[in-house]
């Protein structure tokens, strides 16, 4: 039922795509692709009701795929090239949709919106997922404005309007954060894979995974042995496992040590049912921020 | 003796290690048969056509292995009918079926609603085995080591003589649709363990070794679980010391075995020499 789901939005949203292509209004629509998910909340919010009648947005990964591994259709290549301007994350996030506009022409104008974002220092298996720090949303929408801006210039007031109401909202959201996080009995956050870096710098939280960064990761048994110490040690009592994923590894952890576990949404994709319940990353990073002052015993 | 009661201290190993020991006596068990019968091309296509099963099952939300079951049930009867158009040999329609179930999982696993890769069941996760996927091996695996052992005498008459098969009432094509079902419950207890891919390993390596060794038929079986079951527990414990994956590592050292086995067995096997049977 629910991969009828994603195939029938899917194709909707091609045949959209398609008549997309012929402006229907009196001027030329702007128009802008983004990568996935978190940059397409960014964009679409910084344009606001812009949005409609001067910009077309259209995101790469489908709902519910995965971000990381996702190649690009000859189709969306093609569209990416009549593209004005292309919003996505460098640094190796996304290979594939980084090749293809590697590939495009001059004449696109292309914004890593990693531009400005601190990136932690984190070694060669680094995290990627930026926008787990509220904070980075904001530079990030900052970016998006500026860019968006220099292709419309009669509009950057409103750009700049929308990226200011936004970022209050980011900034609401972190100060929750901080504060929902400041006083927990445990201090470490565990996770399946390595996905929470930033927003475990972010709150001063202790971070370890039990896997690497990518989804298919596994980690040998040795690994696997010494996270479980290393729960046991600081007294784990939930281990988290990220949403839309399989929980059998942080099953086995909490397995060992009689923890529980907790989903928490990595934000980077949301799948039919998600979006059909109006989610947004707002309300994604609510309901984490819930399930970590569950589960890390937070006052 | 440390490096051999340290990797087994958590309970996940000690779950890992008995589903390992499980397949190391089914998978040869059954695998003896395949190798006899030179139905190997059967076993790599059962693997890979089961991933259909699994996809479906994952999207449905039940225990994949009962998509494994079900896939490997269905390409098993497909088989046979197929099997009966003369124009076309088994081997074609093998590769055909296998192929086709596989495209379906491959389809439906990249249009799940999550984010859940391919992998996960290509290579298999024995570190994540529940004792539940244990339980149900079990069940799976005496089931079929009773079928083996009951139908012995009819296994051996459908393979080498179908003649003498027909004359005493065996079943020829009964025993084969049964060895077929055999090996879909192998490779579905292999999938949580070392994935489907390496299910072909464990069901023909371990048999080939003791193919090159045993005297008879018995010797073969029983030989093929004492390889089977040394080479899970040696590849489980040098993936665990050399940090690698665990079904790759046992696929290496069934390999290893077979290459030393093969290299003994030379001399034997000169020409003057009886072939031990077969």
């Amino acid at each position: 039922m629910k991969s009828g789901l994603v195939i029938a939005t899917v194709a909707v949203s091609v045949i959209g795509s398609c008549s997309d292509a012929a402006p229907t209004t009196a001027g030329e629509r702007l128009r802008v692709a983004v990568s996935f998910f978190p940059i397409a909340e960014v964009v679409r919010r910084v344009s606001g009701d812009a949005a409609s009648d001067e910009i077309e947005i259209t995101t790469l990964v489908p709902p519910g795929e995965e971000a990381h591994e996702y190649d690009p259709t000859a189709r969306q290549i093609t569209h990416l090239e009549d593209a004005d301007v292309v919003f996505f994350l460098g640094n190796d996030f996304q290979p594939n949709i980084e090749k293809a506009i590697a590939s495009l022409p001059g004449t696109v104008v292309r914004s890593d919106l990693l531009e400005n974002v601190e990136m932690l220092d984190d070694g060669d298996d680094a995290d990627t997922h930026v926008w787990l720090d509220p904070m980075n949303m904001a530079t990030m929408a900052r970016t998006a404005a500026q860019v968006l801006s220099d292709a419309i210039p009669a509009l950057a007031g409103t750009f700049a309007n929308n990226a200011a109401t936004y970022i209050r909202e980011l900034a609401e959201l972190d100060e929750l954060f901080a504060v929902g996080l400041s006083e927990c009995d445990s201090t470490l956050l565990l996770t399946t894979h390595r996905a929470f870096a930033y927003l475990a710098d972010a709150y001063r939280l202790q971070y370890s995974a039990i896997a690497g960064t990518s989804p298919g990761d596994e980690p040998a048994a040795k690994s696997l042995a010494a996270t479980v110490e290393l729960a046991a040690q600081n007294g784990v009592t939930t281990v988290f496992f990220e949403e839309n994923l399989p929980s059998e590894l942080a099953a086995t952890v909490a397995d060992e040590i009689g923890a529980r576990i907790s989903a928490l949404a990595t934000a980077e994709s949301l799948n039919g049912d998600q979006i059909a319940a109006g989610e947004t990353y707002l309300s994604l990073m609510h309901r984490n921020l819930e399930a970590l002052r569950s589960g890390l015993s937070c006052r | 003796m440390n490096w051999l009661t340290e990797p087994f201290q958590a309970e996940f190993m000690q779950r890992a290690l008995l589903a390992t020991i499980i397949i190391g006596i089914v998978a040869p068990v059954v695998g003896t048969w395949v190798v006899l019968r030179r139905m190997a091309n059967l076993g790599d296509a059962m693997s890979h056509g089961t991933l259909a099963g699994v996809g479906l099952a994952y999207a449905a939300g039940v225990n994949v292995l009962f998509g494994a079951m079900g896939a490997g049930v269905l390409i098993a009867a497909l088989l046979l009918w197929f099997s009966t158009n003369r124009r076309l040999g088994q081997e074609t329609v093998i590769a055909v079926l296998g192929t086709a179930f596989f495209a379906i999982g491959v389809v439906v696993i990249s249009r799940l609603d999550t984010g859940v890769a391919l992998t996960h069941f290509l290579f298999g996760r024995v570190l994540t085995v529940t004792w539940g996927d244990i339980w149900l091996n079990l069940a799976l695996g005496g089931a079929a080591v009773l079928v083996v052992s009951a139908l012995f005498n009819e296994l051996r008459l459908a393979s080498f003589d179908h003649v003498q098969a027909e004359q005493v009432g065996v079943h020829v094509e009964l025993v084969q649709a049964i060895l077929v079902l055999l090996l879909a419950v192998v490779v579905v207890i292999s999938l949580r363990a070392v994935g489907t891919i390496m299910a072909v390993t464990m069901l023909v390596t371990p048999a080939a070794s003791a193919r090159l060794l045993a005297r008879n038929l018995r010797q073969m079986t029983l030989l093929g679980v004492v390889f089977g079951v040394g080479e899970g527990v040696g590849g489980l414990l040098v993936s665990y010391h050399l940090s690698s994956s665990p079904g790759a590592t046992i696929g290496l050292v069934a390999a290893a075995v077979f290459a030393v086995t093969f290299a003994i067995t030379l001399p034997r096997r000169m020409p003057h020499h009886h072939r031990p049977f077969g």
